[in-house]
């Protein structure tokens, strides 16, 4: 199990350094609109550009770059209310299934948008805008954050497989869903540690 | 039969605990699938990530998220309570009712409901414990308070919404502005009426001078400042919602840079928590997509109104059914989830009927608030247990009077629309 546990880690590495990534495109969105709205209401002069570097650049790194790393992370929101009454062993399967089924559309997804940003590189595609940005430029994040959620999605499939055949998690799990049930646990537990 | 196989496989997939995006997605594939084949389902897949993702306006969710974490970083908010507290603490329950006072002013300058209980749990109930008052009244009252961040603009849940919706958001911010105040109302008068009912459960608190009054009012300068570069931008129609949200976003800097607070690592942590959350709510809204192409080919949508229509029914009985089943929902379901597994079938239906759409967006949201505390999936009542160390049955407990009060303001605003429509139609455009 330690190939399953080195993957995690080379796979992490790469998630790590994108969402940092998309973190930067974050701010720069924030600078851009400031400045835009301060340039165009003080000085009459707009950034002919932000527009097209946002939605063309900027908001693409934001969602692709910190997709792979959300997955990793248990960000994506999932309905958790009903997994502990699941078996472990079925739970593991579905999971694995699901997550095989994710493999297949995001890995289609990935595949198209590689396409397109090779054809766009190709034919030296730009937008009919002021500026003429290289579209290839804007479908390169979003096909690298595909492809690496690919993995990921990869990787689960395999570990949840694994932990249903094993018996036990053998995959990172999310942390347990807060319900009444389980926070009133807790709270006794952590009472019993204090007395 | 194609719609049941996918509908099935959406079901099971949410109920094994698949990330919502991904399962709308997968579902929503296999149905492209079997409805059009390979070329219809990867023309979708090709074309629907970027268009999703590649839009400007989009970046109101990523900039009010990062708002709110800003605002969270710069702890201005953590004083609002103590400026409520002086002008009203000395009324019997007046704690309680400043708390709901800081809940409306945190959510005026943050679309997040979990930082505001989060926020308030930390400075309102060891002051209100410590004088006197009734744990289940104060935890109840700081749980309830939260949610007025989803309601009062800058509110996330509304965005969504307006985009799912395909409604314009500068109307759902500012409609949800009259209702947030009824909200707050409806909270405090609450809490009149059990102190009113019972005394001891809070007792009167001191009073301050005009001096020390006035003096307390300073921390909500910059509050105030800054929902004016949010929300009076937007009114006023000097910045659009995407701007607005880009302006508090810094603004919210500014405010942490004013505290000391700032640094490159704090500032980093904000950034990636921001881009994490925007990440989540643009994967849903891409998986929706996905199977929302699936769903408009089945025209199962076109089918439910068409149905809806010919009920011989009150429109009023078809609005309080559906409003009924998102309390439901929201007991245990994230809002998110279901505004985006909802809206795109309910809100034809609810337009077929006559209702207005930005009316009803802001209803569903105040019903989504009731989902944030009720059992057993209600996260603002787990976030202020988890910060006091008290009982969830003392805090739901102390929550149900809230859950009335509620219900009546839903009431309100259904009967009365232009409690929501009224101010945004005085907006300068």
């Amino acid at each position: 199990m330690d190939s399953l546990r080195i993957t995690s880690r080379l796979l992490e590495r790469l998630e790590v350094a994108l969402v940092q990534l998309a973190a930067l495109a974050m701010f720069l969105i924030m600078l851009t609109v400031v400045t835009d709205v301060v340039m165009r209401y003080f000085f009459s002069k707009p950034l002919i550009f932000s527009y097209d570097l946002i939605s063309m650049y900027l908001v693409v790194v934001v969602f692709f770059f910190a997709l792979p790393d959300t997955l990793h992370r248990h960000g994506h929101i999932a309905i958790d209310f009903f997994q502990p009454y699941l078996p472990q062993r079925l739970r593991f399967a579905g999971e694995a299934l699901a997550y095989a089924a994710g493999t297949i559309v995001m890995a289609l997804i990935a595949w198209k948008l590689s396409e397109r940003t090779w054809i766009a590189f190709v034919r030296d595609e730009v937008p009919a805008t002021t500026i003429p940005w290289p579209i290839w430029l804007s479908n390169l994040p979003a096909a690298l954050g595909c492809w690496l959620f690919t993995l990921r999605a990869l990787y689960r499939c395999v570990a949840h497989f694994a932990s249903a055949v094993a018996g036990r998690p053998l995959v990172e799990l999310p942390p347990p869903p807060l319900t009444s049930q389980s926070q009133s646990q807790s709270q006794s537990q952590s009472q019993e540690t204090v007395s | 039969m194609i719609t049941a196989i996918v509908l099935a496989l959406l079901f099971c997939m949410l109920f094994i605990g698949t990330p919502v995006a991904l399962a709308l997605a997968i579902s929503g594939s296999l149905g492209l699938y079997m409805m059009g084949g390979a070329p219809m389902l990867l023309g979708i897949l090709e074309t629907t990530p970027l268009s999703t993702a590649s839009s400007y306006e989009l970046i109101t969710i990523p900039m009010f998220i990062l708002m709110a974490e800003f605002v969270v970083l710069s702890g201005v908010a953590d004083d609002l309570f103590d400026a409520a507290a002086a002008w009203i603490g000395r009324l019997r329950g007046g704690l309680a009712m400043a708390t709901a006072l800081a809940g409306a002013g945190f959510g005026a300058i943050s679309g997040s409901s979990t930082a505001s209980a989060a926020t308030l749990s930390a400075t309102t109930i060891p002051a209100m414990l410590r004088q006197g008052y009734e744990p289940k009244l104060a935890t109840g009252v700081v749980a309830i308070s939260g949610t007025l961040a989803m309601l009062i603009p800058p509110s996330i849940a509304l965005i969504l919404y307006g985009i799912i919706a395909d409604v314009n958001i500068g109307d759902l911010l500012i409609g949800g502005i009259i209702p947030g105040i009824i909200v707050t109302l409806a909270i405090i008068l609450t809490v009149a009426f059990l102190v009113w009912r019972d005394p001891s459960r809070a007792p009167a608190g001191r009073s301050y001078t005009m001096r020390e009054k006035l003096s307390k009012l300073r921390v909500v300068a910059p509050l105030l400042l800054l929902f004016l570069l949010v929300t009076g931008t937007i009114y006023s129609g000097i910045a659009t919602p995407t701007e607005a949200s880009g302006i508090g976003a810094f603004g919210a800097l500014v405010l942490v840079f004013l505290a000391r607070r700032l640094s490159f690592g704090a500032v980093r942590t904000s950034l990636l928590r921001a881009a994490e959350a925007s990440c989540m709510i643009l994967f849903i809204i891409l998986g929706a997509h996905i199977f929302g192409y699936f769903f408009t080919l089945t025209r199962t949508t076109h089918d439910i109104v068409t149905f809806v229509g010919a009920l011989e029914v009150s429109r009023w009985v078809i609005l309080a059914i559906i409003l009924v089943g998102y309390i439901v929902l929201g007991c245990f379901m994230d809002q998110i989830a279901i505004l985006i597994l909802t809206v795109p079938v309910v809100l034809p239906v609810v337009q077929a009927l006559g209702f207005d759409p930005v009316w009803f967006g802001v209803i569903v949201v105040v019903t989504a608030e009731v989902g944030m505390v009720t059992p057993p999936l209600g996260l603002n009542a787990f976030v202020v247990a988890r910060y006091t160390r008290r009982p969830l049955s003392e805090i739901f407990g102390g929550i149900l009077p809230h859950f009335w009060a509620h219900l009546l303001v839903i009431t309100l605003i259904a009967a009365f629309p232009a409690i929501v429509t009224w101010l945004p139609s005085t907006m300068s455009r």
